[in-house]
């Protein structure tokens, strides 16, 4: 089977994996904030290092889509697009909050919300069956009191969004802050029955999921 | 994590190089470090102008919808794959940090993908190189004028591997200026074009605007000649404005250029940088190195404002030198020339 790749640049922090089929070869995390573009590029060579391949082995790619930064977000695609369109690979764009929500491998009600900057979370909520996430509603922007009256008592909430959630810690499970990052190994377990499914994405069909319009400040020199 | 590391030098055939510095994306491919065998430029200017400047945001968000297609357009173009790559070189400063980011993270994947060397290419050292896709011919010791809306700068090309920062502007660049000036006189964005088209009608001598730093040196400052063109406002037309500030600009760009041409002994002068594509100060400049019998060298409009193939001749020359990226190259805001002789 063909090695591919799955990816996460949208937060402070990246994740990259390697996989054959539903097996995951290798997984490499970490980093410091803002500085994915001087550590992703030795951390996926080191990758193909461990799993004994060249990255030109690699037949498709699984990446994050946002949201997150801005950023962050155009990164990770920007990888995921170059890589495709060098072997016309097929891509697989994942939703942030989805990926982050496969953290939680199992749960009825699970929030998985990010800190969306500007005091405004965003979040999504999932029911997630063998670690895998089917949505129950739409990914909603919000103030963090809104954010909070929305999460259903006995939920399990995850992302960086719950420094926010704290304070219900009674009604709702925060899972450990170590399960608030979103990891490739969780991009690539979500892509793997779109892969099965056919569900690819062209290098042109891959859009950023920014949530909010850019700022109009103009830049002086 | 160092950016730069050595190898032995080396003369890549073929280099493709991406540029997303500020608001224009652009791919090139080189051919032997002489023949250009595509320029794609794809500009954002119309994105901006109703904001009067660039936005950095919309910037970075336009480079990287058109990166891809441009490399497609550019590889199909010059009708070779990129298995066929030899290095693959890129701007990685100074610039709109955001923006410098997309054309970094694609080039590092596409030097990692295809194994070729990643050439790290200063983005002033692309102006400062942009005549020799024209003139081969061109060889060290050259004084360059550097003019452009993010720079103005005096730089005495020693040698391949050495390059002399002999002064710079203080305040504002050029092309700032130039677009202050129109913004004043409610011209619209980019301000130089249409200085420029304005002034032609304008009398140069209407106005007595100051020099600033004549005479002090190779730096350069003008914001005062904004203020001192604000003053005047009331009692000029714009045609008259435009022109007599064009004028001044000129004289002070020429002047110095040619001072130091004088002082380090240099036969050759080149102009280069968006602010080049400026026909009166092409004319004023080439007319005075022909008269002193100086060999005068200036780009085509095309390699003029930020472009793909002065960055695949500023890569090649580096390539020459042995120099390359490490996998952990960074983006940079700003940047000073040759951050990698120190390597
Ligand atoms: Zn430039």
């Amino acid at each position: 089977m063909n090695p591919w790749l799955s990816l996460d640049a949208t937060g402070e922090t990246y994740s990259l994996a390697l996989w054959r089929g539903n097996r995951l070869l290798a997984e490499c995390s970490g980093g410091q904030p803002r500085q994915h573009l001087v550590q992703i590029f030795p951390a996926l060579e080191l990758l193909c290092q461990q799993a004994g391949l060249k990255l030109a082995q690699v037949t498709a790619v699984a990446v994050t889509s946002g949201p997150g930064s801005f950023t962050g977000v155009r990164t990770g695609l920007l990888v995921a697009k170059t890589l495709g369109l060098c072997g016309n690979l097929p891509l697989y764009p994942v939703d942030t909050l989805e990926a982050l929500a496969a953290n939680a491998v199992e749960g009825d009600s699970v929030v998985a919300g990010l800190d969306a900057r500007k005091g405004e979370i965003i979040f999504g909520r999932f029911r997630v069956r063998g670690g895998l996430p089917i949505p129950l509603e739409p990914a909603r922007l919000t103030s963090p009191e809104e954010f909070l009256n929305s999460i259903p008592p006995g939920s399990l909430v995850l992302g960086s969004a719950c420094e926010a959630a704290f304070p219900r810690a009674d009604q709702v499970r925060v899972l450990p802050p170590d399960l608030w990052r979103v990891r490739a190994s969780s991009v690539g377990r979500v892509a793997w029955p779109l892969m099965q499914q056919g569900a690819q994405s062209g290098w042109g069909q891959l859009r950023p999921d920014y949530v909010r319009p850019a700022d109009v400040q103009v830049h002086r020199g | 994590m160092s950016n730069y590391q050595r190898r032995e030098p080396f003369q890549p055939a073929l280099v493709l190089a991406l540029e997303t510095s500020c608001d224009e994306t652009s791919v090139a491919l080189l051919r032997n470090g002489r023949e250009v065998l595509c320029n794609r430029i794809a500009s954002q200017e119309e994105l901006h102008a109703r904001y009067g400047g660039v936005v950095p945001e919309i910037a970075c968000r336009r480079h990287f919808e058109v990166i891809h297609p441009l490399l497609e357009e550019a590889l199909q173009a010059a009708e070779v794959k990129l298995e066929d790559l030899d290095a693959v070189a890129v701007t990685h400063g100074p610039g709109l940090i955001g923006a410098v980011l997309v054309g970094v993270t694609v080039a590092k994947t596409l030097a990692l993908r295809l194994e070729k060397p990643l050439l790290p290419v200063n983005h002033l050292e692309g102006h400062l190189f942009s005549p020799l896709l024209e003139h081969p011919e061109l060889e060290p010791p050259w004084i360059s004028l550097l003019v452009s809306g993010g720079h103005t700068c005096l730089v005495l090309v020693e040698s391949w591997d050495s390059l002399r920062l002999l002064g710079k502007t203080r305040d504002d660049a050029a092309g700032e200026a130039f677009d202050k000036v129109a913004k004043m006189l409610s011209l619209g964005y980019p301000g130089g074009p249409r200085v420029q088209k304005l002034a032609a009608q304008g009398n140069p001598e209407a106005i007595a605007l100051p020099r600033p730093m004549r005479g002090q040196g190779y730096a350069f400052s003008f914001s005062g000649l904004k203020t001192a063109v604000h003053r005047a406002r009331d009692q000029h037309t714009p045609a008259d404005l435009c022109a007599s500030f064009q004028q001044a600009v000129i004289d002070v760009l020429v002047e110095k250029t040619l001072a130091a041409a004088e002082e380090f002994g240099v036969q050759r002068i080149s102009l280069a940088g968006g602010v080049a594509a400026n026909q009166p100060l092409r004319t004023a400049l080439g007319r005075d190195c022909r008269q002193r019998g100086l060999s005068f060298f200036v780009p085509s409009f095309e390699y003029c404002t930020d472009n793909g193939a002065m960055i695949a001749m500023a890569g090649y020359q580096m390539a020459r030198l042995g120099v390359i990226a490490t996998t952990g190259l960074d983006a940079h805001a700003s940047l000073p020339l040759q951050a990698w002789r120190t390597t």
